[in-house]
């Protein structure tokens, strides 16, 4: 089992070294990205081809000091022509990674799920967050904090399947997943308990995975059973995977962990052929980095 | 604003009158050193909702200064103190302080439980709540930054949207002095770095010194987080109500004393 973004790292080391990944970057001409891509190429954990104005991509690698011939570079005016050949790079099976640059995440998106793409295998795309944090002894994911903005039961159940695919490729054989709520019984009072333990109760049903409850609060997560509990928890104080009721629930907690707490950061869009990768402006260089990779280790897996 | 300017300034209030509603015989010996000081306490015994609304009603009626409650987790308590108060009170409002390591100041969770933030009025009272009570604890500007998932303000997220509405009428001072501003997502309210390299325009500009969720689950969340995965020092009281009301996130004497310091500077 992977526990830390080192170790991530050097998964993803191990795979290269028998086969390197290549992203394809929808969007080439953004300096944050390039700068990220450099060095995970440097690091030896990728290839990248660049998508884009040939000409911008060109200058912006010389304003950073890096070599073009460390990359492939192609040349797409728009960005409906960017978008579309990225995807069909991945399509055809010469990426096997894709990461947004300079182009609208809605119009990537699309282009993604398009059917003539071939590109979607699971049931939608939903985004994960790992996160080593300070004091907890394993990674933890945190989902869906960066696509669907108002999952319905039927959407939780895919975050779910999604977010039990990554955890199984760093190594987590039986995910133990928690369904976040306000308290840890369903109350008629806050419908989000009633809609996480049915969630709950279908993935286990489906066999998802062997250990999944909800709701459950953070705290109980966390730290121990509530006083009095009458039940028994295979989650509490072990949890590998945390469902938030909302994109905005998830999105602050995860960014929560990594301004006030340290953590360290990796991200990844999932659902469909290959990992899409994410990255913000605000990330820290780390986190880019940790972020590719865990891409890699994703795309080495599905290989 | 730091804890430790709070409580020195909480040294210099007047003794007033508290009531004490479901203490455990340790809260009570805690709050008997405050008896000593002068304060006024009446313990409340019996079954817990009668006594938060006696305790209520006697805050209402100006018989009472500050209220000390427990005997029940934070989050039913509230639900309790929601319903004994009048509606002109309604929706009471929590707020939680941190002092963490990786925060230069005391950082407030703000929020307001039983309240519908698809409900515009709502909204509206909370934050008014918010910025009012910043203004008597000695922070008239302060910056309120009110969380979402991302910074556009996005039909498809609909916390963006009143948040936008409110941030709006921040700009055009409905909100006095304090600086309201959304939707913001986390990094933005708390990162002057992530506010930079996102080369992002806000009053905020990554210094929040509170930042208000927009649901409950996000509430509990982001609380329960900062509680239990590395150092801090809380304090959570109640604003909104007919007096301000001290519910310490931890039972110890250090967390409830400091609440009801606090709770005294709002008396």
């Amino acid at each position: 089992m992977l526990k830390s973004a080192k170790m991530v790292m050097e998964r993803a080391r191990e795979l290269a070294a028998k086969r390197r990944p290549v992203v394809a970057i929808a969007g080439a001409e953004d300096d944050d990205v390039l700068r990220a891509v450099s060095e995970a190429v440097r690091a030896g954990i990728v290839g990248a081809t660049l998508v884009g104005q040939e000409v911008r991509i060109h200058a912006l690698l010389e304003e950073l000091g890096e070599d073009r011939n460390s990359f492939e570079i192609v040349n797409a005016e728009n960005p409906k022509a960017v978008i579309a050949l990225s995807v069909e790079l991945c399509s055809s099976g010469r990426a096997q990674i894709l990461m947004k640059g300079k182009v609208s995440t809605p119009d990537l998106m699309k282009a993604v799920l398009s059917p003539r793409a071939g590109l979607k295998v699971g049931k939608l795309l939903s985004h994960c967050a790992v996160l080593e944090a300070t004091g907890y002894h394993k990674l933890l994911s945190i989902t869906d904090g960066g696509v669907l903005s108002n999952p319905d039961f039927n959407d939780k159940l895919a975050i779910v399947e999604n977010a039990v695919h990554v955890s199984r490729v760093i190594g987590v054989a039986e995910p133990k997943v928690g369904l976040l709520g306000v308290m840890n019984e369903p109350d008629p009072d806050f419908p989000s308990t009633i809609e996480a333990a049915a969630v709950a109760r279908s993935c286990y049903v489906k066999g998802m995975t062997k250990y999944i409850e909800g709701p459950l609060t953070m705290g109980t997560i966390f730290r121990q059973m509530p006083e009095g509990a009458t039940w028994k928890s295979d989650v509490v104080g072990d949890a590998d995977i945390l469902v938030a009721h909302s994109i905005e629930e998830a999105n602050i907690a995860v960014k929560a962990l990594i301004n006030l707490r340290g953590a360290i950061f990796m991200g990844v869009i999932t659902g469909a052929k290959v990992p899409l990768s994410l990255v913000s402006r605000a990330d820290p260089p780390e986190n880019k980095l940790a972020s590719l990779a865990l891409a890699a280790v994703i795309s080495g897996a599905s290989k | 604003m730091t804890f430790q300017e709070l409580q020195t300034r909480a040294q210099h209030i007047r003794p007033a009158r508290m009531d004490v509603v479901g203490a455990t015989p340790f809260e009570i010996s805690i709050i008997e050193k405050w008896e000593k000081r002068g304060w006024k306490v009446r313990y409340r015994e019996g079954e817990l909702e009668h006594c938060l609304q006696a305790a209520v009603d006697a805050a209402a009626c100006g018989e009472t200064d500050l209220l000390f409650c427990s005997g029940a987790d934070n989050l039913k308590l509230i639900r309790f103190l929601d319903r004994a108060v009048s509606r002109d009170y309604k929706p009471l409002t929590m707020l939680q302080g941190f002092e963490v390591p990786s925060y230069p100041k005391v950082l407030w969770v703000g929020f307001t439980p039983m309240a519908r933030y698809d409900s515009i009025p709502d909204a509206i009272k909370g934050v008014s709540v918010v910025a009012k009570s910043m203004a008597e604890l000695g922070e008239p500007e302060a910056r309120i930054a009110l969380l979402s998932c991302v910074e556009l303000i996005s039909p498809g997220v609909h916390s963006t949207i009143w948040e936008a509405t409110l941030a709006h009428m921040s700009q055009r001072g409905q909100f006095g002095k304090a600086r309201v501003d959304g939707p913001l997502a986390f990094d933005l309210a708390v990162s002057p770095q992530a506010v930079s390299n996102k080369g992002f325009k806000s009053e905020i500009h990554g210094q929040a010194d509170v930042v208000i969720p927009p649901d409950l689950n996000s509430f509990c969340t982001l609380t329960d987080e900062i509680h239990l995965t590395g150092p801090h020092t809380a304090v959570g009281i109640v604003v909104g109500g007919p007096c301000p009301i001290a519910l310490p996130p931890h039972r110890d004497e250090r967390h409830m004393t400091l609440s009801l310091q606090v709770a005294s500077l709002l008396v």
